[in-house]
């Protein structure tokens, strides 16, 4: 180890070279940009004719398929779900489902590697498997054209699904979803407005008034329950990556974080950096360290597990609540039906701490919220590919989209209030809220869909909450720059060799980033002392390498999402 | 027979009184082991009827808090869970008598001093408890003879161990003497007579021994059905737990996932299954003891 | 995650043969030529009777075994799987030469060094003691409870590992903590220092009870007739048991001892990658869950295989090390 920083220091100082320094060899991917642009308009033609493909189907023979859909263990027997065979009947198929509930991602190498794989695969795959196992996938690209009007409108209308679907090559393997209704961050964070009220204090709106708000929380009995010791200031699920984690506080230190903020990487005037190896990281962690040491944050937030983060919102036997400040996807589901009353949304806080000032941010995560790839992938040894691609075209009309995230009008989960508009219904089994009774009935989230902007879904309690909470970062979302700030590596193609160096380089790179930030936070290493050597030690293990690579990647991401806004 | 050492063995009264002090250190220490032992099996059986809140938060030491059966209702309502344990039963009842047929005939070949290729055969045997040629041949080499998915397979899969077979030819190497095969071998007694009617005979306790090997090995087996089965009917016990458990994990966000709301009796189920899943064979475990020891120590330790 | 049980099966391979095989040609050779000819007449069914255990690990285990190369390969799914281009030792220079191969290399040695140390002891002492056991029915309750943690999954025990000693709520940690056997500020589940002391004696809670069996099995074999002399020459119930007790299972002691020696490098993946988290990081990344993070999750076959035969090579040395030190020393062993 001691050997390679020396040798590597090298490429560690690229890491704060400008783009010019990586950028070299970025050439070879504009290909691909311009590819994706060219193909989108030839297949304007077919969009219109969403229930046209069927009929061509349905006078012969019904196809046999095999297939394979990695479903939520929640979610019922395939076969039962009426709008499924519904669809089924109308594209002429008859699909031989194999449902697999458990351990896909230990299984999946081995039956990739063998090359055992039915007709089709649902939420099967992801990118690097096309370029590991290549040849075992079929490019769909021309049976998209052929056979699937109503995926070609969804790659016509947002263009961003066909760049997320397409490879370096120019190929697609695997078909996307889009969603639309979705919020444009996951992630809310909640402050305890009782509590607040109860200390006549008010929702902090920078870092220094929340440290004095989580003072007073630690300090005083801010549930009135005459014990001043059962607050818990302030409580977090995971770091990097964590949808739950403070590093969404990042924000208010200017750095844009994009869906889930993947690996601690951002951009930054069109430039890519890593946030664990900025000096503003630096600052975070003398701030979280500041927290911790008064005792503020919760102990055991480092090694609870999600269980246990999300029992501890919950409050205690008597039902109080515990916990002060912390982060969640929506109200009643992080507190429970009695506490959520107690709790609000609140917004970025601003940086007050060190003199410095900076643009407050909050995480953007509406692309990965709203879109994802490779829904749906099919063998290359399909047996009939024109018929396996209209039936999952069928996936993507318009009616079919809203059944396969909230499940079927058949089987009474949503009903056809109007021409473009859906209700969706309540649990038919009243001890399940809406979201289990969504896993249940349908594919829910992990179904290929085109939901259309000018659908409207009437959803339930609980996603309106999700929107109206996120109302207080509306502002702060609106500053984001697709051109510049925006991160796109859910856009990002890799070839083989670049995926084999970066997953070792990610492995290396996580072994010390990972286990740095909780000794910092909790003081048992110094971060003065510590962070040359560690900003050293993270970029001899590969993080020069993987920027230069990501600059590669982002000027080619750049190219290809130019034309759009998000 | 251990009954009546152990018998004969107290039978002698304690004459030294630094024997007493031992004697009550022995108790201390054996009641130490078992509170040590037994607390957090108590914790599982009460975790699993406690409001899981309260479990994870540590509110639950004693006694169980907020009762509810929730998850041993998630699990008994689960119309899979009885294909689960048909389907195991008949795994571990099949596969262990293929287990004990291909192991002890094998054993017995290895036990003799006199056959030539023994040492060699051995080394073919050892050399696999290091090295293999890892997952992804093996499943291939499954898939070209037409296993996957198929019952054989569950049944067929590790119908040898090789540490067990170690203990079945220690066993009869040490424990059936060789002048009886002298004398069989006067009477024109072939191996395979020999086996049968005396050394199979003569091998209940080591046979025991290897039933419960084997048998628990395949009533815990989990990888090999995840690995090799992709028919849900076929699934055994331990996959269709494994399922249960997994749906009534806290959903983890991420992806704007909505869910988590039964979170409050969702983890139950963890470990409402460990007791589900072990109680059964558990229950065989005292049938077995008795033999078990007896096997264990002529198999093994006269060597 | 696989619920896979670890439990290792450490048996017996006593092989004293050299007097035995003395004693009996002298045996047949002295008195029944005739069958020697029929032992050679008879090997036919020897191999019958081997034959289907032959054959199945000749399928199921060499047969596999061309896989190995991929280690020297470069995985290309294209050519097959083992057909990609000759790599040589690639893999394991980029192993080496990888700043996460001391850490997991000593990471993993520590974690195996302390669970021989302190893990392999713990069944024998369990067994000495429930031996001594005078009350029968005592005797039969502790031995059927300490087997029982033998059978919940790993990842119970992890969960109950996260809710026992965590700080503040854990039951456990309090316990110790008001004991004075850990300092009040220690977070047990979170922190480097911890982690092998919890990795270790939760792994002995476990499996103690299980091991135990065999040693608990080979005291009861012990020739009363033993105990009476000795009880006879004055020795008290401690001597006894060290003077007879102990030696009767110390053979059964050092072929267990030389077992878990060829596992040297094989910690238990499902429990190591479970406990893992941010603060004890520096002694949880072992060598097993770098090539699951590596060579399983990012399909890194070549990589993993490669890592994996470096690990089995290693245990094997460490096999044969300690058989061949045994031998000399004791004079049993393996092969």
């Amino acid at each position: 180890m001691k050997r390679k920083i020396v040798a590597l220091t090298l490429v560690g100082a690229m890491l704060m070279g400008t783009m010019a320094a990586c950028g070299n060899d970025s050439g070879t991917s504009s290909n691909s940009g311009s590819a994706a642009g060219s193909s989108t308009a030839e297949s304007a033609a077919g969009s219109d004719s969403a229930d046209g493909s069927g009929d061509t189907a349905s006078t012969g023979e019904k196809v046999k398929l095999k297939a394979l859909i990695v479903s939520h263990p929640l979610t019922q027997d395939i076969n039962n779900m009426k709008w499924l065979q519904e669809i089924e009947d109308k594209a002429g198929v008859e699909i031989e489902w194999e449902q697999i509930y458990t351990d896909w991602d230990t299984t999946k190498s081995t039956r990739f590697a063998a090359g055992d794989i039915p007709d089709l695969l649902f939420n099967a795959t992801v990118d690097s498997d096309y370029t590991t196992y290549n040849g075992l996938f079929m490019d769909l690209t021309d049976l998209i054209e052929k056979n699937a009007p109503n995926i070609q409108e969804m790659f016509d209308e947002v263009p961003d699904t066909k760049v997320l679907a397409t490879t370096k090559e120019g190929k697609i393997y695997g078909v996307p979803k889009f969603q639309g209704k979705w919020p444009e961050t996951n992630t809310t964070m909640f402050i305890n407005k009782t509590w607040l009220d109860n200390l006549g204090l008010e929702v902090p709106t920078t870092f220094t008034e929340l440290e004095s708000v989580l003072e007073a929380f630690k300090e005083q009995d801010a549930n009135g329950n005459g014990d001043t010791t059962d607050e818990i200031p302030f409580d977090f699920n995971g770091w990097f990556s964590g949808a739950y984690s403070p590093v969404n506080l990042l924000g208010g230190l200017g750095i844009q974080l994009t869906n889930w903020g993947t690996d601690g990487y951002f951009a930054e005037d069109g430039q890519i950096k890593n946030y664990a190896v900025d000096e503003r990281y630096k600052a975070f962690m003398k701030y979280m360290n500041g927290l911790y040491s008064k005792g503020l944050i919760n102990e055991n937030a480092i090694t609870n597990d999600y269980s246990q983060f999300q029992s501890l919102s919950r409050g205690d036997a008597d039902g109080n609540a515990t916990v002060g400040v912390t982060f969640g996807w929506e109200e009643t589901d992080k507190f429970g039906q009695d506490l959520a009353s107690q709790y609000v949304s609140f917004g970025p806080l601003t940086w007050d701490v060190d003199g410095n000032t900076y643009d407050t941010r909050w995480t953007y995560d509406y692309s990965g919220l709203n879109m994802s790839s490779n829904r749906v992938a099919m063998s290359a040894k399909c047996s009939d590919p024109d018929a396996a691609m209209r039936f999952i075209d069928q996936f993507y009309d318009a009616t079919v989209s809203v059944e396969g995230l909230f499940g079927g009008i058949t089987d009474g989960c949503i009903e056809q209030t109007g021409e473009n508009s859906y209700k969706v219904l309540p649990p038919q089994d009243s001890s399940m809220d809406s979201g289990t009774w969504k896993w249940t009935m349908s594919m829910a989230d992990n179904a290929p869909m085109y939901i259309r902007q000018d659908t409207e879904i009437e959803m339930t309690q609980d996603m309106d909450n999700a929107l109206k909470e996120r109302e207080v970062y509306t502002e702060v979302l609106a500053k984001v720059d697709p051109k510049k700030d925006y991160y796109p590596q859910m856009f990002m193609k890799y070839s083989d060799a670049d995926q084999n160096t970066m997953a070792m380089d990610q492995a290396n790179i996580a072994n010390i980033t990972d286990n740095y930030w909780s000794l910092w936070m909790t003081g048992e290493s110094d971060i003065d002392a510590d962070w040359d050597s560690y900003v050293e030690s993270v970029n001899a293990a590969g993080m020069g390498r993987k920027y230069c690579r990501f600059v590669r990647l982002l000027m080619m991401s750049i190219l290809r999402l130019q034309n759009k806004e998000l | 027979m251990a009954k009546g050492k152990t018998a004969e063995k107290s039978r002698i009264k304690s004459t030294h009184w630094d024997d007493k002090i031992f004697g009550a250190a022995i108790i201390i220490l054996s009641i130490l082991i078992f509170i040590i032992i037994l607390y957090p099996l108590w914790f599982v059986v009460i975790a699993s009827i406690s409001n899981s809140d309260l479990v994870n938060r540590g509110a639950v030491t004693f006694l169980p808090k907020d009762i509810r059966f929730y998850g041993y209702q998630q699990i008994l309502q689960d119309s899979r869970i009885w294909i689960g344990y048909a389907n195991t039963i008949l795994y571990v009842v099949v596969g262990t008598l293929l287990n004990m047929a291909v192991t002890m005939p094998a054993a017995y070949a290895l036990s003799r001093k006199k056959f030539k290729a023994r040492n060699v055969v051995m080394f073919y045997f050892v050399f696999t408890m290091f090295f293999n040629g890892g997952l992804v041949p093996t499943y291939m080499t499954v898939s070209n003879l037409n296993l996957i998915s198929t019952r054989a397979i569950l049944i067929i899969f590790g119908a040898l161990n090789v540490y067990n077979l170690i203990i079945a030819r220690t066993f009869i190497e040490n424990s059936i003497p060789d002048d009886l095969y002298e004398a069989a071998l006067l009477d024109g007694c072939t191996h395979f007579n020999y086996f049968f009617k005396v050394v199979l005979p003569l091998s209940k306790a080591v046979i025991s021994v290897l039933l419960l090997y084997y048998a628990v090995g395949h009533w815990n087996d989990f990888f090999n059905p995840l690995i090799y089965n992709n028919n849900s009917s076929y699934e055994p016990l331990q996959i269709v737990l494994r399922r249960i458990l997994l749906m009534n994990e806290a959903f983890e966000g991420g992806s704007g996932v909505q869910g988590g709301y039964a979170q409050s009796s969702a983890d139950q189920v963890k470990y409402a299954i460990i007791i589900v899943s072990t109680v059964p064979i558990l229950c065989v475990y005292p049938f077995v003891q008795k033999y078990f020891e007896k096997g264990v120590m002529i198999g093994a330790v006269k060597g | 995650m696989p619920l896979k049980k670890e439990g290792h099966f450490h048996f017996l391979l006593i092989k004293r043969e050299v007097n035995g095989m003395k004693k009996t040609s002298a045996q047949v050779s002295g008195k029944k030529k005739k069958s020697i000819q029929s032992y050679l007449k008879q090997d036919w069914q020897l191999w019958v009777m081997l034959l289907p255990a032959v054959l199945y690990i000749f399928i199921f285990n060499y047969v596999p075994m061309y896989g190995i190369q991929l280690a020297f390969r470069d995985f290309d799914f294209t050519k097959g799987i083992t057909g990609g281009a000759w790599a040589g030792l690639k893999y394991f220079k980029q192993y080496f030469t990888s700043n996460m191969f001391w850490p997991t290399l000593k990471n993993t040695f520590v974690i195996s060094f302390w669970s021989i140390v302190i893990g392999f002891p713990a069944p024998i002492i369990l067994a000495m003691i429930i031996n001594q056991i005078r009350n029968q029915k005592w005797k039969r309750v502790v031995q059927t409870t300490v087997y029982i943690p033998y059978f919940i999954s790993v990842v119970v025990l992890v969960s109950m590992i996260n809710i026992m000693f965590s700080n503040g709520s854990g039951v456990i940690a309090n316990l110790l903590k008001s004991m004075h056997l850990v300092k009040e500020s220690t977070n047990i589940i979170g922190s480097a220092k911890t982690f092998v002391q919890l990795y270790v004696l939760t792994g002995v809670w476990q499996s103690m009870g299980w091991n135990s069996i065999i040693y608990i099995a080979a005291l009861s074999s012990v020739d009363t007739q033993l105990y009476d002399a000795c009880r006879i020459d004055g020795a008290n119930r401690w001597q006894t048991m060290i003077h007879i007790d102990f030696p009767a299972i110390l053979p059964t002691v050092m072929i267990l001892l030389i077992m878990n020696m060829g596992n040297i490098l094989n910690v238990g993946f499902d429990k190591v990658y479970l406990m893992q988290n941010s603060l004890n990081l520096g002694a949880s990344q072992v060598i097993s869950t770098y090539v699951y993070t590596v060579g399983i999750q990012k399909a890194q076959f070549s990589f993993g295989t490669a890592v994996g035969l470096f690990n089995t090579v290693v245990n094997f040395i460490f096999l044969i090390a300690t058989n061949t030190i045994s031998k000399k020393t004791t004079g049993s062993g393996l092969m």
